[in-house]
């Protein structure tokens, strides 16, 4: 079991590494496809109980977040939805049936970053200064879209982003796609607010009341935009949605706050949390493949997703 | 609390009984037997029981053992179906009941607290219950039976006895008065349980000609037990029927009353004369101070015959009532003039002007006494009754079942709602049955009888699923939020609250409440006791200290009465303001509240929508204000709820999971999609 267990983190984090545009949640739902298309089940049960494992073993995983819970628990969600359909039909029928239905939840999902880039177009003008976070695949895509399809110039200041000064890659990757852009540390958000137009920044997990649970950082990005009246839009893909309700950032669970002491350990560092939670009352829109929603409308499309 | 259930429920196995003894009498009657001697039978096991714990229960035990060979045993029901196949039909239909009564029984248990000891009922109803097992099939509507036998009787005795009923009302009123000048602080009223005393001595010489109707009343010692111990009760009021004390105080009243009509007439005269131009807005005003609910705010305490006075004016406004005049409001509230107003008398359901079916009449009565404060208490009774209305339902010729009951209950419903505001959660149920009649598939080509067992289980599996397990997955999803070391502020008396934090008790979680109370209700008495009793550690202070109590706090949870559409809470009045603070000192708010509970209403204040209570509430007679009642400057307002805004609240936990408040209109559509 555990040399299973080692194996599928394995394949999940090489998946991670032949591809770094793919996010950690289409490598986790890849893996549970993969799964489905090399195992053969007996039971409908037995299939589930799999799934649930695999889940929990990719949540164990090093570089799993917030993404990774919801992720899976949507791709099983739809993918179940067939089985239920199909009650009566063989089983094996009913995995190939799975197996279809992943791939269509995968194309489905993939375009997600396209659409936000579109939907997040109109909102970049020119001359403007964008504020943004860490390095969000999505936001990156909607930057460089704005930049080049668009034509729009404008001007990026990028936080630097400690531990992993993700920022700075950032910086590397728009400044390669020509967009002016600048690093400024993390500690002068502040600083930098009042010559902001509006702030980008992605996520890590959308959950239910509209709230984020992203990067280390991002609260206080928020609350600074908040104060000065500046306004903040979350770029995050709709398999970002996580069941999860915090009142506190006591609540997040630590498995997203915290790394693991060393890849595969069950041990983590509590030291210093990786992510935070942001209320969604700092949240000003969010762009999503669905739309672009309110922290309100989460939750309504959350209720669908899952009900 | 719990009492209300014993109240309504049995309703229907006494009725039953009636029915029986009914057809026994025709029989009897058939074959030439005296008819008296059914009702004969009946009296003296009733006006024997005169220990309310140990002579009335096994009396009417041993009544209700009379249907037990019945329901096992084919052939009786048979008999019958040959004499009368409506009534045997609907006895089966009553059966079907019974399993309801179980579940109801259940949720007695869970849902309400016994109010504090010294009522005799109560030691009477924990007497019962801890005798018959809730599967028993037999057991509960015998254990319940007495309560709504009475409630019944006096009813019908009232009825007809319509001339005496209305001075009755009026010196139970006048009792009232009395007791709750006795009772000092507000405390719920304990008027109302010394009425039944009254109507034991006096309903027996009134009415010696309708021996059979009035024997149960006469007899009915268990309610009569109670004034007894009026000052040591706390509980709830009974809603006993008011009936006539003091013979002596019945003359002057009668003076009194045309006295007082008298001079209303002349004052109105005077006043349309003196202000011809200013009388198109001044008449009616001074009628509406004379006619309007306030009438017992004017009552100087001590005084003897003001309450005569105060009934008599209550009897006028009844008649305004009946002729459907809108009395405007007093001065100084005339901004909640569309609100029904505050009627704390029961003289309409005597008088039986009320027009409200016979099958809610108990209700009504409950609803009077101000017995029914909780969603779910109500909402619950509500459709009790209305599982009564059903049972009691006969489609009459030219029409359709189909069509003609989602009628009947919206109209009954209606009837109830003229004379007392009816809550959120009381509107939507009863919306909800009548959709569900309408639209889903009653087997009405299958008879009567087969379509209202559908309806009767609809209410069952309704309560069942929707109140009682909606209880239970709020209290494990709000469960999950409670953590070690918490300090939880909750406000007022909310079963919902109540079930969370007795389950994250039970779970082993370690923290603390702070139970904030405010007058004039103080329910979170009730609260606090219920809490000490599950052993969690608890303090108690008053609304007014509510910033210094929220410091102490590290989550707020709150019961609703009804989430609104824009994400409003509409909620116990005060709740707003615990939530500001809580806000304000950023405890998370979290809301409890079943989705039944959601209302496609929008309401931005609490003043479109709301319900008064009764003023006296404010200025109790001992209250160094009291003389003031009557000053022309002074108006009172007792407002039972007010909303909170969306802003306000972190959360609001329902069955289906934790939500933002905004979400309510998403889980409209989803409740429409997924029920009909």
């Amino acid at each position: 079991m555990t040399m299973d267990d080692s194996a599928v983190q394995r394949s999940f984090t090489t998946l991670l590494k032949e591809d770094p545009e793919m996010s950690v949640a289409f490598a986790a739902i890849n893996t549970l496809l993969t799964d489905l298309e090399t195992h053969e089940y007996e039971t409908m049960s037995g299939l589930m109980e799999r799934m649930g494992q695999l889940q929990k073993i990719l949540q164990a995983s090093e570089k799993a977040g917030a993404s990774v819970s919801s992720g899976t628990e949507l791709f099983l969600r739809s993918v179940t939805l067939i089985a239920n359909l199909d009650k009566k039909g063989h089983l094996r029928e009913s995995q190939s049936l799975m197996i279809e239905r992943g791939r269509d939840f995968i194309q489905q999902y993939s375009g997600a970053r396209q659409k936000i880039a579109d939907l997040c177009d109109p909102f970049i003008m020119d001359d403007m200064t964008i504020l943004t976070h860490s390095r969000s695949r999505a936001v990156r895509d909607a930057l460089i879209r704005a930049k080049k399809e668009s034509g729009k110039n404008f001007r990026v200041l990028v936080t630097e982003s400690q531990p992993d000064r993700s920022g700075a890659e950032l910086r590397r990757e728009l400044a390669a796609a020509g967009i002016d852009c600048t690093v400024i540390l993390d500690a002068a958000v502040a600083y930098s607010m009042e010559s902001v137009d509006c702030v980008l920044v992605g996520a890590e997990g959308v959950v239910e009341n509209g709230g984020i649970v992203n990067k280390i950082g991002s609260l206080a990005v928020a609350m600074s935009a908040h104060a000065f009246k500046r306004p903040l839009y979350v770029l995050a893909e709709c398999v970002k949605f996580v069941r999860l309700y915090p009142l506190n950032q006591q609540e997040v669970p630590d498995e997203f706050k915290f790394a693991l002491v060393r890849p595969g350990s069950e041990a983590r560092d509590k030291t210093n949390p990786l992510v935070d939670y942001t209320p969604p009352r700092y949240i000003t829109l969010l762009f999503t493949d669905l739309g672009i929603l309110t922290p309100a409308a989460v939750s309504d499309e959350l209720l669908q997703l899952y009900m | 609390m719990a009492r209300w259930l014993n109240r309504v429920e049995p309703s229907r196995s006494f009725k039953r009984r009636q029915r029986r003894k009914k057809q026994q009498e025709r029989r009897r009657q058939a074959d030439g037997s005296a008819p008296a001697g059914s009702s004969d039978e009946h009296e003296p096991r009733t006006a024997g029981g005169g220990e309310p714990g140990e002579g009335s229960a096994p009396a009417s035990r041993s009544q209700c053992s009379a249907p037990a060979p019945e329901s096992g045993a084919e052939p009786l029901p048979e008999r019958r179906r040959e004499t009368s196949p409506v009534v045997s039909s609907s006895e089966e239909v009553l059966r079907s009941v019974r399993a309801l009564q179980t579940v109801l029984g259940e949720l007695r248990t869970r849902l309400l607290a016994e109010p504090p000891p010294a009522a005799p009922s109560e030691a009477q109803s924990a007497a019962r219950s801890t005798a018959p097992p809730p599967q028993a099939t037999m057991a509960p509507p015998a254990d319940a039976a007495e309560a709504p036998q009475k409630t019944k009787e006096q009813i019908k005795a009232e009825r007809k006895a319509k001339a005496e009923a209305a001075k009755l009302a009026k010196a139970a009123k006048a009792q009232k008065k009395q007791a709750a000048a006795a009772a000092g602080d507000g405390d719920g009223g304990d008027g109302p349980p010394s009425k039944p005393a009254q109507s034991g001595g006096g309903a027996p010489a009134e009415t010696t000609a309708k021996s059979k109707k009035m024997a149960t009343p006469s007899g009915e010692p268990a309610a009569a037990k109670p004034s007894e111990k009026t000052p040591t009760l706390v509980g709830q009021p009974e809603p006993e029927k008011p009936a006539g004390e003091k013979p002596a105080g019945e003359k002057s009243k009668a003076e009194l009353k045309a006295e007082r009509r008298a001079k209303q007439e002349a004052q109105r005269a005077a006043k349309a004369a003196a202000a011809a131009s200013a009388a198109a807005t001044k008449t009616p005003k001074a009628g509406a101070k004379a006619a309007k609910t306030p009438g017992p705010e004017r009552v100087t305490p001590g005084d003897a015959d003001q309450p005569h006075k105060e009934s008599s004016k209550g009897d006028r406004r009844s008649a305004k009532k009946a002729a459907a005049e809108k009395p405007p409001a007093r001065k100084g509230l005339q901004m909640f003039s569309h609100l029904l107003q505050f009627d704390a008398s029961s003289a309409d359901t005597a008088t039986g002007k009320h027009g409200v079916p016979p099958a809610l009449e108990p209700l009504l009565l409950r609803l009077s006494a101000g017995q029914l404060t909780g969603g779910n208490a109500g909402a619950v009774a509500l459709l009790t009754a209305l599982a009564d209305l059903v049972d009691q339902y006969v489609t009459p010729p030219q029409r359709e079942l189909l069509r003609d009951l989602p009628d009947q209950v919206a109209a009954a419903v209606a009837q109830l709602a003229r004379r007392r505001p009816l809550s959120v959660a009381m509107e939507n149920v009863a919306h909800r049955l009548e959709q569900a009649i309408r639209h889903e598939d009653v087997p009405a080509d299958k008879g009567d009888y087969e379509a209202k067992r559908y309806i009767i289980d609809w209410i069952e599996t309704f309560i069942n699923d929707h109140i009682c397990k909606a209880m239970t997955a709020i209290s494990m999803f709000a469960g999950q939020k409670i953590t070690d070391g918490d300090v939880i502020l909750t406000y007022g008396r909310s079963t919902t609250v109540l079930d969370v934090l007795d389950a994250a008790q039970r779970k082993g979680c370690r923290f603390r409440v702070i139970v904030v109370d405010s007058r004039p209700r103080l329910d979170g008495r009730d609260m606090l006791r219920q809490l000490l009793d599950a052993n969690v550690p608890c303090s108690y202070g008053l609304l007014t200290a509510i910033g210094h109590h929220m410091k102490e706090a590290t989550k707020v949870l709150l019961g609703a009465q009804a989430l609104l559409s824009n994400g409003m809470v509409l909620s116990h009045a005060g709740t707003a303001l615990v939530s500001l603070t809580g806000r304000a000192l950023n405890r998370p708010v979290l809301v409890c509240c079943e989705t039944y509970k959601f209302s496609d209403r929008v309401q931005t204040d609490s003043q479109v929508y709301n319900e008064l209570g009764d003023p006296n509430e404010l200025v109790t007679p001992d209250s160094p204000l009291a003389d003031l009642r009557q000053s022309e400057s002074l108006s009172l307002l007792n407002l039972a709820y007010d909303v909170t805004p969306p802003e306000l609240v972190d959360v609001v936990v329902t069955e289906l999971g934790a939500i933002p408040c905004t979400s309510v209109p998403a889980v409209l559509r989803l409740q429409q999609s997924v029920v009909y």
